[in-house]
């Protein structure tokens, strides 16, 4: 199967059983490369009651399953993959789609949500074995809604660890985010400053947990602090 | 075509509704020209009547144009300091030189590569001091880098080794079997100020306008043929702006560097798809090639289906007849049949050649 964009073909033809994980990777790479008016982190983002969570991590620290399991408890999500800091407002805006799960990740939001609705198994991607979680009706209803940052919290998934929650230092964070971001070297000033006006309105903190249950109170307990 | 509407009367974008909008982004997209849409609404007060969600389509195209733009502000100013110490006063040509001299052309536009004139005695200097400050020789077969050196009018394309930016070094504007080619002595520099890279040589706003015809005008395969177009009405109707006899300047230059032919092709497509001003009585005293009435029927057609962003919109069997006329044209240009039966024949061997080892170029899935 392949993905155009424009006439063009960017990709590889991947096999047919694929296609639907090629078209969520092939959307992420057309917004990454090409919407310049946002600064854009590789992040998930989510909100509730009006205050919004970022979660930038590298690949493997569980960003997805834990992203997966706020969507799944009430939370709205805005992207399971692309934090979009508009340049002009500062605002996150969302971009909703299914949130891509691979391998291990796939059973363990299956038995944590058992009404959750995925897609098929795709086996063998680039990625391992990749399933699509559906989110949420009032995440897709309102998909159009942007919302001011808040908080931004680097996850990391550590097995048998006990939850730790620790704020973290601005200047600290503003290094991560910008080895994060997929376009800040694109946005030259434009893209410093935008990251300045972020880092000054959220607070950060850097977050291990090996339970979901105990990670969803933390979320929600730091929102309402 | 809708591209071209809009190019030529950028306020009609006020009335465009969301298929059209939708159609434009594709065609200019295609064509490389968001950036320079998104200039032009600028400058004509458009901007505000446009729905975001159409917009940021031209305002993110500005924010890649003004991120190449200073990554190659930044080479110009390494090569000038590089080549200064051997010196060696290299003239920037075409895109860079738009930028350094701050002709309007620069706005939105996506630069790829920098090109750079130096003198055909000192190239093999330029090229060995490049080589110390890491500006390499991209891999290249033995015959490709003998037809460089043999005919055509600069070195095969240098690659800065850390950096990955594509440098072009010419010693003239036309292949040397060009049968119009001519002594790249005559051509006129001009030194501009800019406020990071300092006193640039440029070629001088006539030359300039020669230049980029010849480029376009000689192209067998015109990827970015409507952008170039667009570049070149954007020169002329500056630079006429500025002296209001400033074709008729063109044409004695042209007649003076015996180019006629190819400033007649500027002239002619600038106003038939852009509107571009020209005098008519300037153009009358260019000295081109008389054609019959027959051929100038058919080689409007062929430029005429060229001048269009490749799209599937846009794509008929007329414009792919047109692009394989012009890519045939573009290689009778550059070479006599002679030179270029045993080049296509070469060329066609390697290709088969290649096939079977190497793979395409792809990008990597996120």
């Amino acid at each position: 199967v392949n993905f155009y964009f424009d006439g063009h073909r960017p990709f590889k033809p991947l096999p047919y059983g694929q296609a639907y994980a090629m078209l969520e990777w092939g959307m992420n790479w057309c917004i990454a490369n090409h919407a310049h008016h946002f600064l854009i982190l590789h992040s998930a983002v989510l909100e509730k009651n009006g205050k919004s969570v970022v979660l930038p991590a590298p690949q493997g620290s569980g960003k997805s399953t834990l992203c997966a399991a706020l969507a799944g408890k009430g939370w709205r999500l805005l992207s399971d993959e692309l934090a979009l800091i508009s340049l002009k407002t500062g605002e996150l805006h969302p971009c909703t789609k299914p949130i891509n799960l691979k391998n291990d990740s796939i059973n363990i939001i299956k038995s944590f949500l058992p009404d959750s609705v995925n897609s098929n198994l795709f086996k063998d991607t680039h990625k391992g074995t990749v399933s699509l979680f559906k989110p949420n009706e009032h995440s897709s209803s309102r998909s159009w809604q942007a919302c001011s940052p808040d908080f931004v919290i680097f996850p990391r998934y550590i097995k048998d660890s006990s939850i730790e929650l620790k704020p973290m230092h601005q200047s600290e964070a503003f290094i991560q985010l910008i080895e994060n971001s997929f376009n800040y070297d694109v946005l030259g000033s434009d893209g410093f400053e935008a990251m300045c006006a972020f880092t000054d309105k959220v607070d950060f903190y850097q977050f291990s947990y090996s339970s979901l249950d105990d990670a969803i109170a933390v979320f929600d307990n730091v929102i309402n602090e | 075509m809708l591209l071209l509407t809009i190019l030529k009367n950028p306020d009609e974008a006020k009335n465009l509704n969301e298929l059209e909008w939708e159609l434009l982004v594709r065609q200019a997209r295609a064509a490389n020209l968001l950036g320079r849409l998104g200039y032009l609404f600028e400058l004509n007060n458009v901007s505000q009547f446009i729905d975001d969600i159409y917009l940021w389509h031209f305002t993110a195209a500005r924010q890649l144009s003004e991120k190449l733009k200073t990554t190659a502000l930044r080479e110009v100013d390494e090569l000038k300091s590089a080549l200064n110490k051997i010196d060696v006063q290299p003239v920037f040509l075409k895109g860079a030189a738009y930028i350094l001299a701050d002709l309007p052309c620069h706005h939105g536009r996506l630069m790829s590569d920098i090109d750079l004139l130096v003198k055909k005695e000192s190239l093999s200097k330029v090229q060995n001091h490049l080589l110390l400050f890491g500006w390499v020789s991209t891999p290249i077969e033995d015959y490709d880098r003998k037809y460089y050196k043999t005919w055509m009018h600069e070195i095969p394309p240098l690659q800065h080794a850390s950096r990955k930016t594509t440098l072009d070094v010419h010693h003239n504007i036309l292949p040397l079997t060009n049968k119009n080619t001519i002594d790249p002595n005559l051509l006129n520099v001009k030194s501009v100020y800019h406020s990071w890279c300092g006193n640039i040589l440029t070629l001088d706003p006539l030359d300039a306008v020669i230049h980029s015809s010849v480029h376009l005008f000689t192209e067998s395969e015109f990827h970015n043929a409507l952008r170039d177009l667009s570049d070149l009405d954007m020169l002329l109707r500056h630079f006429k702006a500025q002296n209001n006899l400033f074709i008729y300047d063109l044409v004695d230059r042209a007649n003076e560097l015996k180019l006629g032919n190819y400033l007649a092709l500027t002239l002619r497509y600038t106003s038939l798809v852009l509107s571009t001003p020209i005098d008519s009585d300037a153009t009358a005293k260019l000295n081109k090639t008389n054609q019959s009435a027959v051929s100038t029927v058919f080689w409007d057609f062929c430029f005429m289906h060229i001048f269009t962003p490749i799209h599937p919109s846009t794509k008929t069997w007329k414009t792919v007849f047109a692009s394989n006329i012009l890519y045939w044209r573009g290689h009778m240009l550059r070479m006599p049949l002679k030179l270029l039966i045993p080049h296509l024949l070469m060329k066609s061997y390697m290709q088969i050649k290649d096939s079977f080892k190497k793979a395409p170029k792809d990008e990597k899935l996120p």
